[in-house]
This record gives structure tokens, sequence and C-alpha cells, in this order.
């Protein structure tokens, strides 16, 4: 059993180093680093307020995933069809995933780092 | 990591991450100011599911995904029994001491049951001197997990589908057995 039994991962830049932003769409997409359950939310940048809206996040419950596995999810204040959560707050936001138990022994951040989906920005108002 | 996703790594509830390459932000807790700080709200000896506000304590954000219960344990005056009951959905139970090391760690996934029944004990049956030990009844199933302290956390989650759901389980932790074994 690994000893590190929840990780919990963050980022408040899309794949190009910019700030997430509640005025842009983005698109979450690839694999989840493999572990017993995880969830997803939105957060403001200061991370502590209680964000238990079900719109906020989605879990390995809810998400619908890819025929290869793989993970897609639209971020943006307006409901989209498929898997979908709304960003946090009235300007930057951040993304938490949070591994629970992880198979891998993930004893390597730089080597986690590597397996994490990519968040693309797609279109801004 | 240019053109790529800069995701920030912390390691949360009690972990000791002194072998990694980095931390990029600390999770970090005091387990003895937590131990007793939890141990204020719920007692000790006996399992408690969380609100909000008291899973922070346990990690700076809640995961809304999941209900936390807690037993804080002391094994002064002999071993205890914790059981608990879960839905068919992710569960996992989690016990430490008061350094942060993880002790036991256990998900629903490994037991393949949805029912959960484990005795913590220290190596010389969790008893002070001249206290009359309790002793583990002969063939039991329960599992039994020896601890390297007297005191400690014992820290339970469960997934949850809906919000009625989600009260139905902190009911049942409610009422779940964290306390010494009955001899």
């Amino acid at each position: 059993m690994s000893k590190f039994e929840t990780f919990e991962i963050e980022t408040a830049q899309d794949k190009s180093g910019r700030p997430l932003s509640v005025d842009c769409i983005y698109q979450l997409s690839g694999r989840i680093p493999e572990a017993r359950w995880w969830s997803l939310a939105s957060y403001v940048p200061d991370g502590n307020a209680e964000n238990t809206s079900p719109e906020f996040s989605m879990s390995a419950h809810d998400v619908i995933a890819e025929d290869d596995g793989s993970v897609v999810i639209t971020i943006s204040n307006e409901i989209r069809a498929g898997n979908w959560i709304k960003p946090a707050g009235d300007d930057e936001f951040t993304i938490l995933l949070r591994l629970y138990n992880p198979v891998s022994g993930l004893g390597s951040a730089a080597a986690l780092s590597g397996e994490m989906p990519s968040v693309i920005r797609q279109d801004c108002r | 990591m240019t053109g790529r996703t800069f995701w920030v790594i912390s390691f949360v509830l009690l972990v000791v991450a002194s072998h990694l390459a980095y931390v990029l932000f600390g999770t970090r807790l005091d387990s003895q100011t937590l131990y007793q700080d939890l141990a204020a709200v719920t007692g000790t000896n006996k399992l408690r599911a969380l609100s909000g506000p008291q899973a922070r304590q346990l990690s700076t954000t809640s995961d809304g995904k999941l209900v936390h219960a807690v037993c804080a344990f002391d094994l002064s005056q002999g071993p205890i029994k914790l059981t608990a009951k879960f839905p068919d959905n992710y569960w996992s139970v989690n016990i430490y001491s008061l350094q942060g090391d993880v002790i036991y760690t256990l998900n629903d996934r490994q037991a393949n049951i949805a029912s959960l029944s484990i005795v913590i004990r220290t190596a010389d049956g969790g008893v002070e001197e001249n206290t009359e030990a309790v002793p583990v009844p002969v063939g039991s199933k329960d599992i039994q997990v020896v601890a390297n302290t007297t005191r400690g956390l014992a820290v339970l989650r469960s997934s949850f589908v809906h919000e009625k759901q989600r009260r139905r389980i902190a009911d049942t932790l409610n009422t779940s057995e964290c306390g010494r074994v009955k001899s």
C-alpha cells in the first residue's frame, strides 16, 4: 500500500501558462493518474472556500470517460453537454485534482506532473 | 515545463513528504494540534462525521464529494475497535500516529467488502502498567492494526452520489463504533 494515500494537484494556469479566467472556456483532457478514486473541483485562488456545490466539481463517479480511458471536461460559466464544471469565483480560479490511494508510488512529483491532463483555453469573451 | 500545464503538487493529511524532490506548497498539519482540536469536537474513542468546516482541518479545502469521519483514539486503557458500514461506493480508512505517520490504510477495492471492523492496539496490548489487559477475542475476524503510538487519528472517507446519500452515510457513520474492546 502506498504510504501517500492522498495527493492534491493544483493548477492556476492553462497549457500556455496563462492564468485561468472565468471569462474563458477551457477543455481539460487527458488521463487522470491512476488512483482508487479522484475528484476535480474549481476554487477561488485562496482555496479556503468550502466548495461543495455540484456544478463546481466532478469525480470518478460522475465522469464519462473516452474509449481509451482518458477524460474530456469542459470548464465554463455556461453549462455544456457532456462532462462540465463551472469555474469558481468571478475572476481567476484554480483547478484542484485530488487522487485518493494512487496506484503508482508517485514518489516523484516531477514524474507525476508528466502524467497530468492538459488544460487548453478554447475561447474568451 | 515549457508548453505544459504547470501543476502544483502537494501531499496532504499528515503525510511525511521528506523524500520528495519538492513540495511546491505544503499542506502539512501539526498532527498533535489536529488531534487536540478534533478530540475537543468529537471526544476521544468516538467516531463522528465531520461538517465541512471541520473537514477542512484535514485539508485546506474540503472535498465536497466525500463524507469524512474521524475517531481520535486513545489506546492508554486498552485496544479499541472501529466498525463502520458503507454503501457500494469508494470508501477508505486511514490510521495515523500523532507524528503524522500513516500506520494503516485500506480502501473498498482492497477490502472487497462494504463494511469495516478493525482493532487498533499497541504492541504491548495498549494498556498502561498496572491496569488489566483486555484481550482481543480468540478467532477474531477483525483486522488487527498494531500502532506505534498510544494516540492517533482514524480518518474514514466515503464518496456519495447525491445529497440524500451523503446524509445517510453521515448518519450511519455517527452510529458506528470506535470504542474500547469489550471484555
